[in-house]
């Protein structure tokens, strides 16, 4: 069994001896599968780095965080969701790599904050390919700058927009809107080192999923572009069991293949399918704005571009700012917008 | 999770989810939801309440009360059925969510703030499960303990209701310098009375006026309660026990629900329960409950609920069958069962008298009584509370006929004289006052079908016509009306027998007929 080092958690543990063997048991009543090793493991390895973060930020916390970490680490463990054989290594790495410089923000909410960075993990492991590295490292990088655990846990949610989570772009910009200036700034990805851009460029920006706020307020000529190539064959990991469709309803495409119907979210930042049921909508709207040709020609108001890639296309749908298209032999969705033109 | 986490796990939302066709808009609130549950905040509901009464509906369902019963049936497709034994026993297997009447029942009352009658022998968690409804309309359970009033022989309407302060007493001049030190359960938003058939008579009528009125009165004094949910518990759902209910108490009852027994399969649930020392009433979770604000919310959105005008008519012409007693009287606005009963007769005995109808088919001569207002009004109540509770804005078929049994069970009297209940397949429903009830509303919707009413009823046509207006109408038009009216009863008086739904008919039609008559001559006088 994993040997807890001397410190702070093996003293908060010692002092709760009896309830905590006490509801470790109870919760084995329940799954057989809790074994004390799992959990020794955690405790020594994700727990423990955390209580020792804790201690030096406030001695008189580390009682309340062991016991919300050890409840979660117990509920975690009996999903198969924590420890060395979990099904979910995202949430592992939530504790290890994010949770000691979360401390300042666990000693407020020991349980919230605990279970909302390991869900937030998870849900960046499920959807998006590299969105959990980027979440974390911009999590570590701006936990200084968060005044408490409400502004860390609201950063929170607009860096997993940004690494990945296209399908929460509305509402984490509405809490973008709440953070204080740099704070706001900082978890758009703009570099404090550099004159920041004003608040109404960032607010314009923000309005074209194609545009990375980072980059607002320079002055550039925009075009039609292939922004993203995004689904795939459902056996190598994709949605689509055979080459999809595109239509549209409510501002939302959805592309559909002869199984399921998926809802696509998509910006610069990511693209997320969504399955919607094995029925389309009974409404389905008109595609406002794009025109597409068969030779693969795109106009969208003055632009125009031929995409010799997307000629004999078999259906397309647009939302204002993004075309969907599909092609016969393609398990993809292609996806062509108005973007600024790369800098040089 | 612990054993206790367990206890208080409350069923993911939604747990009645609606069939997707709207895309879904997501929150990056939902970033922090997943397998690690975070405690919920225990704040007022913001949105529309149904989804908290069903969670609060599986939770009392999964871990409160063992009551693993499905006796509230929806289905969406055709259910599997199996048939046992020589007696051709049914059991389906719902293909919709369904629900057991012992939970289902008391937390729609809750919600509508009505009075349910729990019935069952002792021990079967009549009164535990009317403590839970305290306990999620956000009274402590100590407070809940203290306010159950226990009936018994010798309880007096002090003991009910509360004592004149002696020091007052002694000086008052007028009753009205009398104080009363009122019970603290009067002014409780819940109200449990356990063993009401255990009350002395006289106390009864005092616990009469509080159900029925809603206050209490000693000395002159009055005491205002709040808007309640009122449980009622009894060992013995004839009334009976030390004492019998008197009528008008039995009246005020909205629903009653049964107490089913305990399914011995479950024994370990209950041996689990004593070894962790588990008591569910401790430990509800406290995003289970209502606030007073919410109830309020819950009554309002629950009475939006609508009712479509097929179903009500269908409703209406089940309602029809009961009242009406040809025996009963010469004219046929007596001719009712209470007429009969007014004037002391024998019913069963002048239901000998009637001729010529088909006994059997005939359903109105199953009851002893028709329906009052106040069945009605607790009918329409109890089924928006169900549509409601199902998330759905407008009642369906099934939540009429699921409901109905529960709301009339103490309130249509059996008559068991009649021939329909010697039937070889019908004897269980002298027993089974909810199988029973449920079959008159399937025999009632059959005729209704029979009848081809939903597409040719012309006394509906007439109401229609009526509730148009009489302004600007000519008096071509009124006589041509009256014609209407006069041909339609003539066609009936010739092909038909009089059943209880003629009777409702002929009567609506007689009014319009006076109706048109006063109005024609006024026209004729203004002209």
């Amino acid at each position: 069994m994993e040997k807890l080092a001397p410190g702070p958690l093996a003293d908060a543990l010692k002092r709760g001896r009896e309830p905590y063997n006490a509801r470790f048991a109870q919760a084995r009543r329940l799954s057989r599968k809790l074994n004390p090793e799992d959990l020794a493991w955690c405790l020594a390895h994700l727990a423990d780095p955390i209580a020792r973060a804790v201690h030096s930020v406030d001695p008189a916390r580390v009682d309340s965080v062991v016991e919300a970490l050890y409840d979660l680490a117990v509920d975690l463990l009996a999903k198969d969701a924590l420890g060395p054989a979990s099904r979910h290594p995202a949430i592992n790495r939530a504790w290890a790599e994010l949770g000691p410089a979360a401390a300042r923000f666990l000693v407020q909410e020991p349980r919230l904050a605990a279970a909302a960075l390991s869900n937030a993990a998870y849900h960046l492991a499920q959807e998006t390919g590299t969105g959990l590295d980027r979440w974390l490292e911009d999590m570590k990088r701006l936990a200084p700058l968060c005044p408490d655990a409400a502004a860390f846990l609201a950063v929170g949610q607009v860096i997993a927009w940004r690494a990945g989570l296209a399908h929460f772009r509305a509402s984490a910009i509405q809490v973008w809107h709440r953070l204080p200036e740099p704070l706001g700034q900082a978890a758009l990805g703009i570099d404090p080192a550099a004159s920041p851009p004003p608040r109404e460029a960032l607010i314009q920006a923000l309005a074209d999923p194609w545009q990375d706020p980072a980059g607002a307020g320079s002055a550039r000529k925009f075009e039609l572009a292939l922004v993203a190539r995004v689904g795939g064959f459902r056996g190598f990991g994709g949605p689509f069991i055979s080459p999809p469709e595109v239509t549209q309803t409510e501002g939302t495409i959805l592309a559909f293949d002869r199984e399921y119907c998926h809802a696509l979210y998509a910006d610069a930042f990511g693209a997320v399918f969504k399955r919607h049921g094995s029925d389309l909508p009974s409404r389905l709207d008109q595609t406002p704005g794009f025109n597409l040709e068969p030779s693969g020609r795109v106009t969208k108001g003055h632009l125009s571009k031929v995409f010799p890639e997307l000629a004999g296309f078999t259906a397309f749908a647009a939302t204002p700012t993004t075309l969907a298209v599909t092609l016969p032999a393609s398990h993809y969705v292609f996806l062509v917008a108005v973007r600024p033109e790369p800098s040089r | 999770m612990s054993f206790f986490d367990r206890f208080r796990q409350v069923s993911e939302a939604p747990t009645r989810p609606p069939k997707e066709d709207r895309i879904k808009r997501f929150d990056v609130a939902d970033l922090y939801e997943g397998p690690a549950a975070a405690p919920a905040p225990a704040e007022e509901t913001k949105g529309a309440l149904d989804e908290k009464l069903r969670q609060a509906y599986f939770w009392v369902a999964n871990h409160a009360i063992i009551s693993p019963f499905y006796d509230i049936e929806y289905n969406d497709g055709p259910p599997q059925a199996f048939t046992f034994g020589d007696n051709k026993v049914t059991v389906t297997l719902p293909s919709d969510q369904s629900y057991s009447s012992y939970v289902l029942l008391p937390l729609l009352n809750l919600a509508v703030r009505r009075r349910c009658l729990l019935v069952g022998g002792p021990g079967r968690g009549k009164t535990a499960i009317a403590m839970l409804m305290g306990i999620l309309a956000g009274y402590p359970l100590r407070e809940i303990k203290r306010a159950i009033q226990h009936g018994q022989p010798q309880m007096t309407i002090a003991d009910l209701l509360g004592n004149p302060l002696p020091s007052t007493l002694v000086a008052a001049k007028t009753m009205a310098d009398v104080q009363i030190a009122w019970r603290q359960w009067l002014g409780m938003g819940i109200k449990i009375i356990d063993e009401y058939n255990r009350i002395p008579t006289r106390t009864q009528s005092a616990l009469l006026t509080v159900m029925a009125d809603n206050y209490a009165e000693i000395y002159d004094q009055i005491y205002e309660c709040p808007p309640a949910a009122w449980y009622l518990t009894a060992n013995d759902d004839l009334g009976g026990g030390t004492y019998q209910v008197i009528e008008a108490l039995r009246d005020r009852i909205d629903v009653m629900v049964k107490a089913l027994h305990f399914n011995t399969r479950f024994l370990n649930e209950l041996l689990l329960r004593i070894e962790d020392g588990i008591r569910p009433e401790e430990i509800v979770p406290p995003q289970l409950i209502f606030t007073t604000g919410e109830l309020d919310r819950l009554e309002k959105e629950i009475l939006a609920v609508t009712l479509p005008a097929p179903l009500r008519r269908r409703l209406e012409f089940f309602a029809s069958h009961f009242e009406f007693f040809e025996p009963a009287a010469r004219q046929i606005e007596y001719m009712t069962k209470d007429t009969a009963k007014l004037a002391g007769a024998d019913i069963s005995n002048l239901f000998t008298q009637e001729t010529g109808k088909d006994k059997v088919a005939d359903i109105g001569g199953q009851t002893q009584n028709g329906l009052s207002v106040r069945a009605f009004l607790t009918i329409l109540t109890f089924v928006k509370a169900m549509a409601y509770f199902r998330g759905q804005s407008q009642v369906s078929f099934d939540d009429v006929r699921n409901l109905l049994p529960f709301v009339l069970h103490d309130k249509l009297v059996q008559n068991g004289d009649n021939p329909f209940f010697d039937q070889k397949d019908a004897q269980g429903f002298r027993t089974d006052q909810v199988s029973w009830i449920r079959h008159l509303f399937d025999l009632s919707c059959k005729e209704y079908e029979r009848l081809n009413l939903d597409k040719d009823d012309p006394v509906a046509a007439l109401m229609v016509e009526f509730e148009q207006g009489l302004e600007g109408v000519s008096e071509k038009q009124v006589r041509q009306r009256l014609v209407g009216i006069e041909r339609i009863l003539g066609q009936w008086s010739k092909a038909r027998k009089l059943y209880g739904h003629m009777y409702d008919d002929i009567l609506k039609l007689k009014y319009l007929h006076q109706r048109y008559t006063n109005y024609l001559k006024w026209v004729q006088w203004k002209n």
